[in-house]
């Protein structure tokens, strides 16, 4: 997968950043991954676009592309973590067997960020939470619980 | 003021919603109906939005757009009117994977309606309701004037 690659640099500090140009709804979105100066650990951005309005009037994220953005930082984080683990046999994506947000300030008309944290990695299953932030971290847009099935069980 | 009810059978209010919201142009989501309290919105099946590019599988996110989208418009016609209204919590099940090439239909009910909350289920499916390949079960903040009333009837949810 050639987005494990491009994560592997992003987080030895081989590259900035990278896309995914293999997984067409991450460039419909234009997430980016880049590697937190703070903490070290990835982090999905979401550049801001237009099209990723919900609310015209004031300018809001439609909550839809926060959610898509969440579950694609704790996918990534998931995945990483599970190819990290048993690189030999790994085969494909996680797939989300579910996912609870929690929404708590509007997405502003800028980028958003999002970190990921697996909580626990089994053989079968996957649980991760993911936080999302724009400008200052410590003031949380939004959060999702997920629950994930590894693949190749 | 406009009854609750009469919104509820009028199509334009949620053409006007989905027309002037860019993320759902962007998805290409169209109205389907809006009937006894059910509202149900239609995502085709696009190439941009496949996340799964081994199989050609939709991203959960685009369904999850469609479903919020889709429980929005259910708490619109159950309040009659527009109002501010935003997302509290939301989880959504992928019962199945969407079928490569096929159109997703989101449903969802407002079954409960408060002064300040509305409670939501929905499911989405290719065609038949009763094979759904997600649930999702929401609430959502609806910013009402304080002299609103709490609805009187709590419908039984049915999806």
């Amino acid at each position: 997968m050639q987005a494990l690659d491009d994560l592997k640099a992003v987080l030895a500090g081989e590259i900035a950043s990278c896309g995914f140009p293999d997984i067409p709804y991450a460039q419909f979105l234009g997430f980016k991954a880049q590697k937190s100066e703070q903490t070290g650990e990835l982090v999905i951005v979401m550049p801001y676009s237009e099209h990723l309005i919900g609310t015209p009037q004031p300018a809001r994220l439609h909550g839809g592309t926060v959610a898509a953005l969440l579950e694609f930082a704790g996918s990534m984080a998931v995945t990483y973590a599970a190819a990290a683990q048993q690189a030999a046999t790994f085969t494909a994506m996680p797939k989300p067997i579910s996912v609870t947000t929690e929404f708590m300030r509007g997405g502003a008309p800028e980028e958003m960020f999002a970190r990921a944290e697996v909580l626990r990695l089994g053989r079968r299953v996957g649980n991760v939470r993911a936080l999302a932030w724009q400008g200052d971290p410590n003031k949380v847009n939004a959060t999702a619980t997920m629950t994930f099935l590894m693949p190749g069980v | 003021m406009v009854r609750t009810g009469e919104i509820a059978q009028n199509v334009d209010h949620a053409n006007i919603f989905l027309n002037v919201v860019p993320q759902l142009r962007a998805l290409d989501i169209q109205f389907v109906s809006l009937q006894d309290g059910k509202a149900t919105i239609k995502l085709p099946y696009a190439d941009k939005l496949i996340g799964f590019p081994e199989t050609g599988v939709l991203a959960g996110g685009a369904i999850y757009t469609l479903m919020d989208s889709v429980a929005g418009i259910s708490v619109f016609s159950a309040l009659g009117q527009f109002v501010p209204m935003a997302t509290l919590d939301l989880r959504i099940d992928y019962l199945k994977p969407a079928v490569p090439g096929e159109d997703v239909y989101g449903e969802a009910r407002c079954y409960k309606l408060t002064r300040k909350v509305a409670f939501v289920r929905g499911r989405a499916h290719h065609g038949d309701p009763e094979r759904p390949i997600a649930h999702i079960s929401g609430t959502f903040f609806v910013d009402r004037p304080d002299t609103a009333k709490a609805s009187p009837k709590t419908a039984k949810p049915d999806v």
